[in-house]
């Protein structure tokens, strides 16, 4: 059974973590440079594995932490494999930096 | 009561990530926004873990049960912590080997003076994997400009 007061702190942290998976996608769409919008987009990961978990206690069934865990194994995979992409290929050139 | 303690400190982790996001939003460049976001990995999802362990121990199904849910929650946040500084840090050191500049940028000369250095990598002699020597990118202009001037007025034209 899940506290009454301890599910509206969980609710409350669930609108934060969107909030911050937005500030994070704004910053991948305008993103200057190829490597802003990896960075991003891995932060953008790592928050949604936070989320499931949240989420999962919220609607007091834990075993979401299983989803969360292949999302963080994924999120790793998914940064390093575009790394070795634009470290060994030569085509996306880094644009001006503001 | 547990429940409690925990949903406040997984707050606390939530409001960080906030504020790490609004850093990677408005800092001013790459490499300082690079740092906005290391905090988001790191303490944030830290805090979010420790939160949610808290909370399990004031759930009120049978130990074995809370104690898989914890084992779980242990192996993420120990995965996140090895994992984000080493995403962290291949992506910096792509971006500073390929020349990323621009206004805030660090110089590869002013770097190279510096008493420690940058664990030696500001060394423009550097080879790269392959064998490759590092060309920073104004010396790679320097050295093709017919290529540039090509390029420019094929954009021109």
């Amino acid at each position: 059974m899940i506290d009454p007061i301890a599910s509206n702190i969980l609710f409350v942290s669930t609108i934060t973590i969107m909030m911050t998976m937005m500030l994070a996608i704004v910053r991948a769409f305008m993103g200057p440079s190829v490597y802003d919008r990896i960075l991003a987009v891995n932060m953008f990961g790592t928050k949604t594995v936070i989320l499931i978990g949240v989420l999962g206690y919220l609607s007091g069934r834990p075993a979401f932490l299983d989803i969360a865990l292949v999302y963080a194994l994924m999120n790793f995979i998914t940064t390093i494999a575009v790394l070795r992409y634009s470290d060994f290929d030569e085509s996306p050139e880094p644009e001006e930096g503001v | 009561m547990l429940q409690i303690i925990g949903s406040v400190i997984l707050l606390l982790g939530t409001f960080i990530c906030m504020f790490g996001a609004i850093g990677l939003l408005r800092l001013p460049n790459f490499f300082a926004r690079t740092h906005g976001a290391s905090i988001t990995d790191t303490l944030g999802a830290l805090l979010c873990i420790v939160g949610m362990v808290v909370f399990t121990f004031g759930m009120d199904d049978p130990m074995k049960f809370n104690l898989l849910v914890v084992v779980k929650l242990v192996s993420i946040g120990v995965f996140l912590l090895v994992t984000s500084p080493i995403a962290g840090h291949a992506l910096t050191r792509s971006a500073y080997r390929r020349g990323l500049n621009g206004k805030g940028a660090p110089n590869l000369e002013d770097v190279a003076n510096l008493p420690f250095g940058i664990h030696g990598a500001a060394d423009t002699r550097e080879l790269l994997e392959g064998g490759e020597e590092w060309v920073s990118r104004e010396a790679r202009s320097e050295q093709e400009p017919n290529n540039s001037d090509n390029l420019n007025s094929g954009e021109q034209s």
